[in-house]
């Protein structure tokens, strides 16, 4: 080491400074700016800027009719869209009291399962890539590709489905659907066997996830901090258990909770619901009634009031709001974003960490830009 | 806590909210004086343990000369929900902030802030999130009006 009088030693110091991390940063999955405050390598602030995209859906909302709308939340969370299209339709249908057929129900559950399945996929190719493990990008996208191409048989697209509306689903179930989904569950098993033994006792990966962006229980609720964030911190709460929408209740599956709240408690709830999620496919594939996949709807003008309805997406808490005047339009539309919440605990987790380390943290929280900002 | 029960708890701790059980949550309204105080209850009694902000906007009423702050509570310890309503004046819009009981409400209060254009007393933090810090007017009051949309109706 290098020997320094006691003059230059006085003349060396040390002072915090700010950089800039995004909007266009391959980690921040979108466009976020961190404006971040270090000592060193260390981060002593984060602050996160949105609304890159903002693009006011909110009031959008108030310019058309009610059918018209779903194709705007098919925007917001464009990696869960069928739950995102899901969260909106089930509140309307609330307003109207309508009856949903059966068989629009479970085909439902079964989209949402499977883009919850492509979602996770996705999020955890992205996130070992984010940590510099950027073979297991690959293995997520190789099976995201194969529901993302059933999504593409069913309705048309693979990103922005438009698939549920409001009374049941667009088109009844194509002949090779139920076989591919399947096919698909034993895919899915073996794959995530598979991501579990490549990454997950990988030691590099431990020390990169374990005792890393610790949320504690009390601040992930303080937070209003959905989804596999609120569960990584020990939260038992999953929409569709304990506040069951839908034909939740038909199925059975487990909740899984993490203990300790960082960024490696989040990875396994992922992983673990991937297996839940294949464990409901399976079990709405046996009970799938027959009927109609779409209710009779005539004209969609919910009476005056408001209304709210919430459900679980991929990412966590999506709730929808709206005040109808008994138009056609609604009068205000609110959609609280899962992933708004989620990120908003950012800077209280991130404080202390290494520059790096909030690579990882955002990362395991899973957000997707267009829902924040819609 | 039953609908009724949860309402009467909250009449009991503010007989000046008005309580509605009829529409599709429990909901009360506030007057503006009374809702700081009320907030800190519902958040730390224990019988109503309100502790999750489960949403937070606004609804503008430009007739009444109002913007109507909605809270949507949840109790992860009871599982009950309500609804808390506080009008802001339209031409003055304030509010005392909540984002010191639920810390969420700190970023739902800056996007309020940011679309109607209601300030939120006590906030630590308060600047616009989602516009520019310079974007003039508030985007989801009724009488908003932008050149690159005004008169778009289809």
């Amino acid at each position: 080491m290098m020997n320094l009088s006691p003059q230059s030693k006085d003349a060396l110091k040390t002072e915090e400074y700010w950089i800039n991390m995004g909007p266009q940063h391959p980690s921040t999955h979108g466009v976020l700016r961190l404006v971040m405050r270090l000592d060193g390598e260390t981060v002593l602030e984060v602050v996160p800027h949105l609304g890159y995209i903002h693009r006011s859906m909110e009031r959008m909302c108030e310019w058309d009719v009610y059918p018209q709308l779903v194709h705007l939340t098919d925007r917001m969370d464009y990696l869960s869209a069928m739950m995102t299209n899901w969260a909106y339709v089930q509140v309307v249908e609330k307003a109207m009291g309508l009856v949903v057929p059966e068989r629009a129900e479970y085909i439902r559950v079964m989209v949402a399962e499977l883009n919850r399945l492509s979602s996770h996929a996705m999020w955890f190719g992205a996130y070992c890539m984010d940590l510099g493990a950027a073979s297991a990008f690959f293995y997520g996208f190789r099976e995201r590709e194969i529901v993302v191409d059933l999504f593409e048989t069913l309705c048309g697209q693979r990103l922005t489905y438009h698939y549920v509306r409001i009374g049941g689903v667009s088109k009844d179930l194509t002949e090779d659907f139920v076989p591919r989904v399947l096919d698909i569950c034993e895919t899915f098993k073996r794959a995530v066997d598979e991501y579990e033994a490549l990454v997950t006792g990988n030691v590099i990966f431990q020390q990169r996830t374990k005792g890393i962006g610790v949320l504690s229980a009390e601040k992930a609720i303080s937070y209003g901090c959905g989804g596999p964030v609120l569960r990584g911190s020990g939260v038992n709460f999953d929409l569709r258990k304990n506040d069951p929408y839908s034909v939740y209740g038909r199925f059975e599956f487990d909740v899984p909770v993490g203990k300790n709240g960082d960024c490696f408690d989040r990875y396994q709830v992922r992983l673990e619901e991937m297996r839940q999620s294949v464990r409901i496919l399976e079990q709405a594939v046996k009970q799938i009634p027959g009927g109609p996949s779409m209710a009779d709807v005539k004209a969609i003008r919910p009476p005056k009031g408001e209304y709210y309805a919430r459900l679980e997406t991929a990412r966590g808490d999506m709730g929808v709001y709206f005040v109808s005047q008994g138009g056609t339009k609604p009068y205000r539309m609110k959609f609280r974003s899962a992933c708004f919440s989620n990120l908003s605990c950012l800077p209280e987790i991130s404080a202390g960490w290494k520059l790096a380390d909030v690579v990882s943290i955002l990362g395991s929280l899973d957000v997707v830009i267009p829902d924040i900002d819609r | 806590m039953e609908r009724q029960a949860l309402l009467d708890a909250v009449l009991a701790l503010c007989p000046e909210a008005a309580a509605d059980n009829a529409p599709q949550l429990p909901e009360v309204k506030v007057p503006r004086a009374r809702f700081r105080a009320l907030m800190e209850h519902l958040h730390s009694d224990p019988a109503l343990a309100l502790d999750y902000p489960m949403c937070m906007t606004a609804v503008d009423w430009p007739e009444q000369a109002v913007i109507t702050c909605v809270y949507h509570l949840y109790s992860f310890p009871h599982g009950h929900k309500l609804v808390v309503k506080c009008d802001a004046d339209r031409s003055d819009a304030r509010m005392p902030t909540v984002s010191d009981l639920w810390r969420g409400c700190e970023w739902f209060e800056r996007e309020v802030y940011d679309l109607f254009g209601v300030t939120f007393e006590g906030h630590p933090d308060l600047r616009r999130i989602m516009l520019t810090d310079d974007w003039v007017g508030f985007p989801l009051r009724k009488d908003y009006r932008d050149s690159r949309i005004a008169g778009k109706t289809y």
